[in-house]
């Protein structure tokens, strides 16, 4: 009878102590979860903190409007990964910018964006 | 060149005993014709190795880095052999980099208000008790999935085909909430937003939505839980959208506002953005782009190739499994076929059990690579409703990717 308690009671501490090792182990290198709060609900809030990686610009023509521009919403990754397109495209992607996301750049630095971007990332209009 | 000829080398005699044969000899000629391409091309995304940097995120694996800010993560394709995507694998895409990094749920709450008789303010324990769980099998998958693939290429995510996963989600439906709330008469449409913000206040905030109906058909989901785990803040923690069988567009992350509304939208994302040409198939010509447009919605009937992988080399002369994925918008896979002669010759691949009808359906078959040289492997699907996939396909936005895949395999 006792060993039966015995077996059980040691199952349950084996059981607590593996759940909790298992919620409460460290993350694993790599993660930023700062914290994980348990609530009273059992939902848990949550927080983290997204990696800072922002891409070298290379030297080009327009670099600074450029920089100064399109960086502050988004990465210029969003440029690098795109395929070596033609002007008229990567001029229409600028305009898309200030019309449908209202990006306050003026003409000249609009012209001097698609030359950078052109100039780095892609190629000028094949003539016809 | 054609590419055709270029690819597989016929006797003359093989030719002239087919001739008779009719078509039927003809086929067998082309079964039994030598594959003698020699090289895969580096930069063929179809068939060449994914060399594209890593990187991890918090709560994500190690993941197919578009960029950084803001997070655009691509899923790597080895976690397709899995049939549901582990959340911290599923694609995370976001369209501003103002999204959220902190949900405290003491203080979280889902808003339905507009059209509506009686305005509720949602906490996350609500979801959890007040309502019945409900739970689906359904792939999310980004409309620009396999954007990178089209040609000619399209600006925007380049994304090969790792911006899906399958995932059983759990959570509550939306009419149940719609009608705690009481939708008034003469309400069209529901409108969803979420907590992400755009970096400049003047650029449009996002918001979705979807018709009445659709809202309250009973699959529509607020989804508390993904696989039975909290979602990833990347993926939409505490709640996000679910709209089987329709893209991901629409599956609202970090949801945050439920409007009703009594005339359709106009905003920029329902009116503007993610339109698709009119015509089955999302077809236009770069020359000439397609005046009418409407706005995306279902999946099209699509499949990939899982394993081999593009740019893995197999053996000659060895039975080999070929494994994929098939999906549509929720009539159901009847059928997957595959080619190992550039589409001349197809034949039946066996599909693994169904998982739901908004699942993905996996399909297998073993091949033997009878000589040397590089096979061009090619999948299509057939959906329940008899819709097949497309010989070709191109539209500006690089959308609802249905064309029949190709992958150049090299046997050795």
């Amino acid at each position: 009878m006792r060993i039966t308690w015995l077996v059980s009671i040691s199952f349950a501490v084996f059981t607590l102590v593996a759940f909790l090792g298992f919620r409460f182990a460290p993350a694993p290198i790599g993660t930023m979860i700062t914290s994980l709060q348990p609530r009273a609900d059992g939902a848990e809030s949550q927080r983290i903190v997204l990696p800072h990686d922002e891409p070298e610009l290379p030297p080009g023509p327009g670099r600074t409007e450029f920089a100064t521009n399109c960086i502050i919403c988004h990465s210029a990754r969003y440029v690098s990964m795109q395929p070596p397109f033609p002007r008229k495209v990567w001029k229409a992607e600028v305009q898309k910018m200030v019309d449908a996301f209202k990006a306050p750049i003026n003409e000249q630095d609009q012209a001097q964006i698609v030359n950078y971007v052109v100039a780095v990332f892609g190629v000028e209009d094949e003539r016809k | 060149m054609p590419t055709n000829m270029k690819r597989f080398e016929f006797h003359r005699r093989d030719l002239l005993k087919a001739v008779p044969l009719g078509v039927v000899g003809l086929f067998q000629a082309c079964r039994t014709a030598k594959a003698d391409r020699s090289e895969v091309a580096d930069d063929d995304w179809f068939s060449s190795a994914d060399l594209r940097p890593l990187v991890r995120f918090p709560e994500k694996a190690p993941m197919i880095l578009l960029t950084d800010r803001p997070p655009l993560l691509e899923t790597p394709l080895h976690y397709f052999r899995e049939d549901f995507t582990p959340n911290e694998a599923l694609f995370v895409r976001w369209h501003f980099a103002g999204i959220p990094t902190e949900v405290n749920t003491a203080e979280w709450r889902l808003d339905v208000t507009g059209s509506v008789n009686r305005p509720l303010q949602l906490s996350l324990d609500d979801l959890r008790h007040r309502f019945e769980a409900a739970s689906l099998v359904a792939v999310s998958q980004c409309v620009g999935n396999s954007r990178g693939l089209f040609d000619p290429r399209v600006p925007g995510a380049q994304w090969r085909h790792g911006a899906m996963g399958n995932a059983r989600w759990t959570g509550v439906r939306l009419k149940e909430i719609l009608d705690l709330a009481g939708v008034r008469a003469r309400s069209v449409e529901v409108a969803f937003r979420g907590l992400d913000e755009p970096p400049l206040s003047a650029s449009p905030a996002i918001e979705r939505s979807l018709t009445l109906d659709h809202s309250r058909d009973g699959e529509v989901m607020v989804a508390y839980e993904m696989n039975g785990q909290p979602l990833p803040l990347l993926n939409g923690f505490p709640v996000r959208l679910v709209v089987p069988g329709w893209y991901a567009t629409y599956w609202i992350k970090s949801l945050s506002h439920i409007t009703v509304r009594d005339t359709p939208s106009q905003n920029f994302w329902m009116k503007t953005a993610y339109h698709m040409p009119n015509n089955p198939g999302a077809n236009e010509q770069p020359d000439h782009p397609a005046q009418d447009t409407i706005p995306i919605n279902k999946f099209e009937v699509h499949s990939i190739f899982v394993s081999p992988e593009p740019g893995e080399v197999i053996a000659a002369g060895k039975p080999r499994e070929v494994q994929g994925l098939a999906m549509d918008s929720g009539a159901g896979i009847q059928q997957v076929e595959f080619s190992s002669d550039g589409g001349r010759s197809w034949r039946d691949a066996a599909l693994d059990p169904d998982l739901g009808r908004y699942s993905w359906r996996r399909w297998r078959t073993t091949w033997r690579p009878a000589v040397r040289g590089v096979y061009r492997c090619m999948v299509r699907a057939t959906n329940k409703a008899g819709v097949s996939q497309l010989q070709s396909q191109w539209n500006r936005g690089g959308y609802q990717r249905s064309l029949i895949e190709h992958m150049d395999v090299r046997a050795i």
